[in-house]
């Protein structure tokens, strides 16, 4: 749902903006608070603010961490399924005990619809907010994020933190392609997005209607080219594809034969059912990393717990919290390299500038309304 | 006689109803129509009609409108002949077996539209549908005989959910019917059928027709089945094109207002007519101070015909999809091929007990169905009152306004709720983040259903026993209790019982509301799902509808049949 996610929460803040000029300014903007904070939090964190115990590289200074056992408490909102969060949350409490999470967990489009609207009604309830990259991207326009740079993600590569500081990468969604392995024998799965494009996919193919961040990844990553792409596309159309709503509903269809093949479907759920038993399997060869980032928000109520969770949700601890729910950790080197394709292109919030021009090819060639 | 009616109760009480019915729709529809008329939705940004203009320009919006009144229309008239004929059969024939089949008859309204609708792809895809399978097998086809990715398999998924609506409806109608017009009818020679023609269905008309209407826009608000079927059969419709729309980046936000702003007017439409129809309310007045019992028809050897239909019914429309839901159920992924029983399990059972979010949120989910049933159902008793029994100048303006959150999308309404809830310019009560906005929302969005029963009701009751009752002296709230309710009574307990469900079932403006702690049913079912457990949400639709099951039966015994007392 991350893809088809971002956009309502869109449509959401656009309805907050609504009220929020219908009432004239009488609101409090969310962001009065966070002047203050924000340049605190910068001064700390700087090495040279802790004179006395300089702290370990990928840890934060003992000043922010006595701050935030103060707080004792912070409100996460994820789209990390419950069961998952809660086990996370887990984790971070036997590292600190202090600091007690209340868990908003909302798919990604909600999360941010509802992180949004508060926030425009001059109440921002998160301390941490972490979700789908071009999600994520939606609050960062608003403005209503702050820098954070979490020393845990110091070795991060450049596409998993934002070069200003206000996302870094906390999990990656893969996207490929999942077969069934009763309708379509091992040797002749495909092995590239290119081979769908094939004639003998024709009337195989299943899509989800709204998957417009996987073409985006691949024209600016994999084609670099738009004219490659438009023609990708439309020899991937030729083939008849059946449209479907949902990621989840749509591989179940796959399971169940409806057809043989499914284009974008999610490397991690897949990886899921095929344990389970179910007659499925993905594409390792190549597929598209989504970026779900973890943000602070401007003016978070407990900003220094906030910041302890974020930095510990990226260390060690909290990627193999992660992946121990067999989901992908951003983290270089935790991730269960079974799951990984060979080559990816990894697609973030930045996305997010380029998503009409590529919801329009979309709609355009496949002919989804 | 003692006095003349206290003058208070029955000003204060129906213009206090009159006023929170403002409060709740005024805010969420006046953000509706403000993102209509304005740049990109956003007022901040301007006003403009070049929303409106470029929707009603598109020849696209006109393709939508098609679709979209196709399949209303197909699905509501599917719905208007299943449910009427079985509320007869069931309320005014000595069909044998007929008292079983009301619970039974409500189990399509309480599993998730999520769920029902696949469950219809899994028996009627072309590829995969059971259905298909077995008919190609048995008469040697070459290819499968139905396909449920197109308008008819819509029409269908959508006709068979709604069904048990209008059969609750048409049910409080025929029992609230005084037969004795029926009965001179047959006395003065007219069969059985002219009867039924002349006398028993124009009397019916109000409920008819309210059926029909909140058929009608419960066809065009419907998303599930467009979701489900009508992406992959390319039928786009109304509620499709306004997901789309709101999917875009940026969000057409202003396209999005404009077409549900031409939903509200289409439905406006229908109000007007409905109030057309039934504007002259004493012709419809069969409930008097007479007592009277309904007539059960003596249908002879028919009656075993229609015994027939019921079960037809109960197998095809309940007894398909549970027996596929009852599969899922008991298998880790579904596949269309019995040897996947080898790998019968109880896993999915034991995650939805172990799961400590869902007893916590069917709790909240039933304490908040009752509550939000029991509230909308009284607010509208009061309004439909004030627009059928009084000449109040502007009575028909609260008849319109009560059907507007029809058309408002419920992730608009959401949001419209956090801003009124938490913004310190607008908040009033400090609900926020816990069940009691709920019990908001869900009022709000419901207040078509209980004013349309409550209103179609309220027009078979003759005026003459409140005046009656004000004759000897009983104010207006005691009036209202002790007559106008008790005599309400089939219409409120069917219209209590469909908002409960729906309200219980209700996802997209409640995702946004809730919390950890306040979660319910519905968005717990929606996580799951999402998160791949499908199997796991067919276990739990099983023991919902086992729940539903045990509870309406209790209910029956306890109350009678919802019945006035026999």
């Amino acid at each position: 749902m991350r893809h088809h996610a971002h956009l309502t929460a869109l449509v959401l803040t656009a309805v907050a903006a609504i009220v929020a000029g219908a009432c004239g300014g009488a609101t409090q903007p969310a962001p009065t608070t966070a002047p203050t904070t924000a340049p605190t939090a910068a001064a700390t964190a700087a090495p040279t603010a802790a004179p006395t115990a300089a702290p370990k590289p990928g840890e934060l200074d003992k000043a922010t961490i006595d701050k935030a056992k103060q707080e004792g408490k912070l409100t996460f909102y994820t789209s990390l399924n419950e069961d998952d969060a809660k086990f996370v949350i887990a984790e971070f409490n036997k590292a600190y005990p202090e600091i007690k999470v209340t868990l908003n967990r909302k798919s990604s489009e909600k999360i941010v619809a509802q992180f949004i609207t508060e926030a425009k009604a001059g109440s921002v309830l998160a301390d941490v907010l972490e979700t789908g990259g071009l999600d994520i991207a939606k609050p960062i326009k608003e403005g209503l994020i702050q820098e954070f740079r979490p020393p845990a993600a110091d070795k991060f590569p450049d596409n998993l933190k934002d070069p200003k500081g206000l996302w870094t990468a906390a999990r990656l969604g893969i996207e490929s392609i999942a077969w069934n392995t009763t309708l379509v024998k091992a040797e002749d799965a495909p092995k590239s997005f290119e081979d769908l494009a094939d004639p003998k996919w024709k009337g195989k193919i299943l899509i989800e209607s709204t998957d417009v961040e996987v073409l985006l990844a691949l024209a600016k990553l994999k084609f670099k080219d738009d004219a490659k792409t438009t023609d990708y596309l439309k020899k991937l159309a030729a083939n008849d594809l059946q449209p479907s709503a949902g990621h989840t509903e749509t591989l179940d269809l796959l399971i169940a034969g409806q057809r043989a093949v499914f284009w974008g479907a999610h490397g991690h759920t897949t990886a899921r059912k095929a344990k389970d038993g179910a007659p499925v399997d993905y594409m390792r060869t190549e597929g598209v990393l989504t970026v779900d980032g973890a943000v602070l928000p401007k003016g978070a109520p407990n900003v220094n717990a906030a910041k302890v969770f974020i930095n510990w949700y990226l260390g060690e601890d909290g990627q193999k919290a992660v992946a121990a729910r067999k989901r992908v950790p951003a983290r270089p080197g935790i991730a269960d390299p079974a799951l990984m394709p060979k080559t990816t292109y990894v697609s973030g919030p930045e996305g997010i500038d380029d998503f009409a021009k590529y919801d329009k090819m979309w709609k355009d060639i496949l002919g989804f309304q | 006689m003692r006095a003349l009616p206290r003058p208070d109760s029955r000003v204060l009480i129906p213009l206090a109803a009159a006023g929170l019915l403002l409060y709740l729709v005024g805010f969420p529809l006046a953000m509706l129509l403000l993102g209509s008329v304005s740049v990109e939705g956003e007022v901040t940004k301007g006003l403009t009609l070049a929303n409106y203009i470029e929707t009603y320009s598109s020849p696209r919006t006109y393709t939508l409108l098609l679709n979209s009144v196709l399949y209303s229309l197909g699905s509501s008239l599917l719905a208007l002949t299943l449910g009427t004929g079985l509320a007869w059969i069931v309320e005014r024939t000595n069909t044998p077996g007929r008292r079983a089949f009301f619970a039974l008859s409500l189990v399509p309204l309480i599993v998730p539209g999520v769920v029902s609708t696949i469950a219809w792809i899994f028996l009627l895809s072309g590829q995969i549908g059971v259905i298909n399978r077995a008919a190609m097998a048995v008469f040697g086809l070459e290819s499968a005989p139905f396909s449920i990715f197109t308008l008819g398999g819509m029409i269908w998924a959508e006709g068979l959910h709604l069904s048990p609506l209008v059969f609750l409806v048409m049910s409080a109608a025929f029992k609230s019917m005084d037969p004795s017009l029926e009965e001179s009818a047959l006395m003065s020679g007219a069969g059985t059928a002219r009867t039924l023609r002349t006398v028993t269905l124009p009397i019916l008309l109000p409920a008819f027709a309210s059926a029909s209407l909140i058929m009608f826009v419960r066809g065009l608000e419907s998303f599930e089945v467009p979701r489900l079927i009508g992406v992959p059969g390319r039928v786009p419709v109304f509620t499709s094109a306004i997901y789309s729309e709101l999917h875009d980046y940026p969000p057409d936000f202003g396209g999005a207002g404009a077409l549900a702003i031409g939903l509200l007017l289409i439905s406006v439409v229908g109000v007007w007519a409905y109030q057309r129809l039934t504007r002259r309310a004493e012709r419809y007045a069969t409930v008097t101070g007479k007592a009277f019992r309904p007539r059960v028809l003596d249908l002879g050897r028919w009656r075993y015909a229609a015994a027939g239909g019921l079960v037809a019914y109960f197998l095809v429309i309940i007894g398909l999809p549970f027996g596929i839901l009852l599969f899922a159920s008991v298998i880790p992924f579904y596949i269309p091929s019995l040897e996947i029983l080898s790998r019968f399990t109880l896993d999915n059972y034991r995650f939805v007990f172990d799961h400590p979010s869902i007893q916590l949120a069917v709790r909240n989910s039933f304490l908040l169905g009752a509550t939000a049933a029991t509230v909308t159902m009284g607010l509208t008793a009061i309004i439909a009152w004030i627009t059928t029994k009084t000449r109040l100048p502007g009575r028909a303006g609260l008849d319109f306004i009560a059907f507007v959150p029809i058309a408002i999308p419920g992730l608009v309404l959401g949001v419209s709720m956090i801003l009124q809830y938490l913004s310190p310019a607008f908040r009033v009560l400090p609900i926020y983040g816990t069940l009691w906005i709920l019990v908001v929302a869900y009022t709000t969005k419901y207040l078509p259903y209980g004013m349309r029963t409550n209103s179609a009701a309220m027009l078979q009751i003759h005026k003459e026993l409140e005046e009656a009752g004000a004759m000897s002296g009983a104010s207006w709230w005691l009036m209202f209790r002790r007559i106008t309710l008790p005599l309400l009574r089939p219409a409120l307990v069917a219209g209590w019982i469909y908002i409960f469900i729906v309200s219980v079932r209700e996802l997209s403006a409640s995702v946004l509301l809730v919390t950890s702690e306040s979660t319910v049913l519905a968005v717990v079912i929606f996580d799951l799902f999402e998160s791949g457990k499908s199997n796991a949400v067919a276990a739990l639709s099983v023991m919902l509808i086992l729940t539903l099951l045990v509870i309406v039966a209790a209910v029956q015994r306890l109350t009678g049949r919802f019945g006035i007392k026999e």
